[in-house]
């Protein structure tokens, strides 16, 4: 039991090291953290409302009060950039969790199961698979309508091939070891087998790609907001501070509107790559 | 160079970078390969054997290098050819490869490529090396795989590797080796991965080739028992080093290093007394990083002396040809080796 | 290989059935008379409530949902596919005049792509833990991290607006049609979707080669005393290739799903933009047979894409 620990114990802390000299992760992780403990504390950071017009005080340039200037409703942007991120920042972990959740349990029916089970559920990951997300978002958003939830719920619905097609292959793979034999010979059930003995053993590669789905649904949701038919345009999200900047002029004569939020958008993605490429790297996952 | 030999390394050091560290894979190796003779190189996995023989060829990754030491290959009588001298991947090298020293490895299964049909990869290797015509290729390859013992030889031609059995996987392997009819054969454990019954037939295929083509051939492996059925010269290696060398009656009948006589027990003899122990060798191989002040051999030897911490033991010609490296030798009669 | 590609088409069958179902389902949503986008507009509007109703029965409108559907997709497949409920006009011409103008600027950005992807991977796993290599992951991770929208408004900040080299958007000038006459319309929309693809696919090709690198057969291949880049090229892209198609196929989807909203920066007349217009005022037929559309197009390439693979590999064509 003592040994077992410090094995263990030995594994986190040669992982950690492993984590600490990859560099580029490490700053994913940093930046990740500072976006996010700072959308979490917004209203102690900016004392502005990301929502308060003033039509006096449109597209002021960056001062001592707005950190960023104004937008063309007078509102702080650097409170819009913020409290935006909550909301982006929500709608990607959200999706990426729920899509995962999702994935999870399908590719551990598929591959546990296996036979016509697996192929009734790896035909239909094809299928989605297949059609283009934007296009699918597209069209649900047009049948059920805008809407935070709704997003995040399409998301989920759109977004879960990846994860199951990891999961069932591992599980599968696992199955064959022996020690599923021998855990069946002792009379465990089925569902205890996969729950308790399989799942875990897929976590590192869920783990990696939940991280990863994180960035790919900011960056999705920023896109759909672009263009108009993402999250509500009365809600700030980073997407939508981009989107109220889309007339010519304020385009080409006040570019701070639309490159800080891109900017952010960016470099949130980013982080969260390099964060998980370096756990991929430390879980030892291979592609 | 003694007309006899077609293949001499003298102090090979071989060293790998495995990030920061330096590891020394091979340190100090003397060996000669004598004209149509088989030289077995036994020893546990990781002690250097397989580095040593793809050093010959300059075969090593990209973290490993040849740092001291020569090796000599001479295809003929007269003629000699420095192969150490030679950069990594140079023209010189490569004409060697495969021409003059061809290889054949542990897996079958795995070493031949999945996307070309077998008879496209054993021309690949022809055309390099002669200029020959397609249709005199295709005959050649064929005659070669029919004398090789594949069935059907026309046909397999355009088959690809998975529809192959393992055997006959190395028997492709061994036809790849063989069409420019090389001088000096390396064999990495050519059985390790096949089925018993048809590790013998690989053996005795490996023997006529020997027999028909004179061909020198370097068996690397860990087993005693393949050694003793295919081999005229033995090297047993140990962290790096051989720790003895010799015609294989002097080393099989007269094991000199601690070392060789305990493999030796450790392997089950038919018709062996049931109440005789089969000895392991307590312990096990250590990191090759580790450096040993003295015999790297003494944590897990049984004969230990008062030398044996001191430093490595030197090289003992004990008798004709038979050498050793460890101290219970030292002052027993026989010479220095340098 | 002839029989593994009927198969593959017959695999399409069932998956095209289900999009079809999913579109008719779609329309059913439409609010209001589904009438009102199955004839033409100007004819509908010169009927009388008795004529509607007779028409309503010859066109199958009052018989059950399956019937429905088995009329409905017989006419979809002749390219009955209605008419718009905003602007009335036939679905199928609009398709056809916007269809040609995305697959150009598809095929261009998969081109692009696919040489720079595969090259720039071939280069980084050649190159191994150089600084090469280094610069190209990091570039590849930035590629995939910065909003293709993003990207696109930046374009046109810069090489449009400021530096004044290239058009903001648009396919084509007034009066000048030619294919030449295109390209300066083509090269930042290409550009931009082609991005985040070639650092996708790069980053694909460089983990395959170098896993394919530590392969016995490549220490085998350089056994024989081929050339090192024979060794990389006939024994090492050719097998790194054939997990790269794969991601390939499953990648068109994203590019088509970029080409939505690059369309849509560069007012560029394309399907994205016309699906996008048409959610934007409802017009949900047009969405719904843009999308059939679209996602055909996408199982049709999906297989050619398959077939590359089986040509490849031989593994795959004889089982």
């Amino acid at each position: 039991m003592n040994t077992k620990k410090t094995i263990k114990s030995s594994i986190a802390k040669r992982n950690i090291q492993k984590f600490y000299t990859n560099r580029l992760a490490l700053f994913g992780l940093i930046v990740v953290a500072i976006l996010i403990i700072m959308s979490l504390i917004a209203p102690f950071i900016t004392p502005h409302d990301p929502n308060y017009v003033d039509s006096y005080k449109r597209l002021q340039a960056p001062s001592s009060e707005h950190w960023l200037g104004t937008d063309n409703a007078g509102r702080d942007l650097f409170a819009r950039l913020v409290y935006g991120g909550r909301v982006s920042i929500l709608v990607g972990i959200a999706s990426a969790l729920g899509a995962s959740i999702i994935g999870v349990i399908l590719g551990c029916i598929a591959g546990y199961f296996g036979g016509k089970v697996d192929a009734i559920i790896l035909y239909f990951c094809e299928t989605f698979v297949s059609f283009p997300s934007t296009i699918l978002v597209l069209v649900m958003v047009g049948l059920v309508g805008r809407g935070l939830s709704n997003l995040i719920i399409i998301f989920c619905v759109t977004g879960w091939m990846g994860v199951a097609r990891i999961v069932r292959s591992k599980i599968m793979s696992l199955r064959e070891e022996p020690f599923v034999e021998s855990c069946i010979a002792n009379g465990i059930s089925g569902i205890s087998i996969m729950f308790r003995h399989l799942l875990p053993n897929t976590l590192g590669p869920v783990i990696v790609s939940i991280t990863l789905a994180t960035a790919d649904f900011v960056l999705e949701e920023s896109a759909l907001s672009f263009l108009g038919i993402g999250v509500p345009p009365n809600v700030a999200t980073w997407g939508n501070i981009i989107n109220s900047a889309k007339s010519l002029d304020i385009f080409q004569n006040h570019p701070m509107l639309w490159v800080v939020p891109g900017l952010m958008i960016s470099l949130f993605a980013l982080s969260v790559n390099f964060f998980g490429d370096g756990l991929r790297d430390v879980l030892d996952v291979r592609q | 160079m003694n007309k006899d030999i077609v293949l001499s390394i003298d102090g090979l050091k071989t060293q790998f970078k495995v990030g920061k560290r330096i590891v020394h894979a091979v340190n100090d190796v003397s060996l000669s390969v004598k004209r149509g003779k088989t030289l077995g190189i036994v020893g546990e996995s990781g002690c250097g054997k397989s580095v040593t023989a793809h050093s010959v060829v300059q075969l090593l990754p990209k973290t490993g290098n040849i740092c001291k030491g020569t090796i000599k290959y001479s295809p003929e009588v007269g003629k000699e050819y420095v192969l150490s001298d030679y950069k990594r991947d140079s023209k010189e090298i490569r004409s060697i490869r495969g021409k003059h020293i061809s290889m054949i490895f542990q897996d079958p299964l795995s070493s031949l490529d999945p996307v070309y049909t077998i008879g496209k990869q054993i021309e690949e290797i022809l055309f390099e090396h002669e200029k020959i015509s397609k249709n005199e290729a295709r005959k050649r390859i064929i005659d070669l795989l029919a004398k090789l013992g594949i069935p059907k030889p026309e046909e397999r031609y355009n088959h690809y590797p998975h529809q192959f059995s393992g055997g006959m996987k190395q028997r492709v392997m061994i036809a790849i080796a063989m069409v420019c009819n090389p001088k000096l054969l390396i064999a990495d454990e050519p059985t390790t991965a096949l089925d018993v019954t048809i590790q013998a037939q690989i053996l005795s295929l490996m023997r006529d080739i020997q027999k028909d083509y004179g061909t020198s051939i370097i068996l690397i492996t860990h087993n005693m028992g393949i050694v003793a059925e295919a081999c005229d010269e033995v090297a047993v290696m140990y962290m790096g080093r051989i720790v003895e060398y010799g015609p294989l009656e002097k080393v099989f009948n007269n094991p000199l290093h601690p070392y060789t006589s305990a493999l030796l027990r450790s392997v089950p003899v038919l018709g062996i007394d049931k109440n005789t122990e089969l000895r392991s060798i307590r312990g096990n191989t250590p990191d090759g990083s580790d450096v040993f002040q003295g015999c790297e051999f003494s944590p897990r030897c049984d004969q230990i002396c008062q030398h044996c911490k001191d430093g490595h033991p030197p090289v003992r010609v004990v008798e004709e040809g038979h050498e050793v490296r460890c101290w219970l030798y030292e002052g027993s009669g026989g010479s220095d080796h340098k | 290989m002839l029989g593994y590609f009927f198969k593959r088409v017959l695999l399409l069958i069932p998956k095209l059935l289900i999009i079809s179902i999913l579109i008719f389902i779609g329309l059913s949503f439409v609010p209001g008379d589904p009438i009102d986008h199955l004839i033409p507009p100007d004819q509908r509007a010169k009927l009388s409530p008795v004529q509607l109703e007779t028409l309503r029965e010859s066109l199958g409108l009052n018989e059950k949902l399956p019937v429905r559907y088995l009329r409905w997709i017989s006419g979809v497949l002749k390219g009955d596919f209605g008419y718009s409920m905003v602007s009335g006009a036939s679905i199928r011409v609009m398709i056809a005049r916007r269809l040609p103008a995305t697959l150009e600027l598809a095929f261009f950005g998969l081109v692009i792509a696919n040489i720079l992807g595969l090259t720039l991977g071939y280069i980084s796993s050649i190159k191994h833990n150089s600084i090469i290599d280094y610069t190209n992951t990091t570039l590849g991770i930035i590629g995939t991290s910065v909003p293709e929208f993003f990207l696109g408004l930046c374009c046109i900040a810069i090489f449009s607006l400021h530096l004044g080299w290239l058009p903001t958007g648009g396919r084509v000038a007034v009066g000048k049609e030619t294919f030449f006459d295109r390209i300066e319309y083509l090269v930042l929309p290409v550009l931009c979707l082609a991005i985040g693809y070639i650092a996708t696919l790069m980053r694909y090709t460089r983990g395959s080669m170098l896993d394919v690198l530590n392969k016995d057969y490549i220490k085998a291949a350089r056994s024989k005393g081929i050339s090192e880049f024979r060794v990389n090229c006939n024994h090492g892209l050719r097998n790194a290739l054939i997990p790269v198609m794969i991601i390939l196929v499953n990648r068109i989807p994203v590019l088509v799903s970029g080409a939505v909203i690059i369309e849509n920066i560069f007012n560029y007349p394309g399907m994205g933009r016309m699906i996008l217009d048409a959610i934007s005022c409802s017009d949900i037929p047009v969405v719904m047979f843009s999308t059939m559309v679209i996602a055909t197009m996408i199982l049709v390439s999906s297989l050619l894409v398959d077939m590359l693979a089986a040509l490849l590999d031989p593994r795959i064509r004889f089982n």
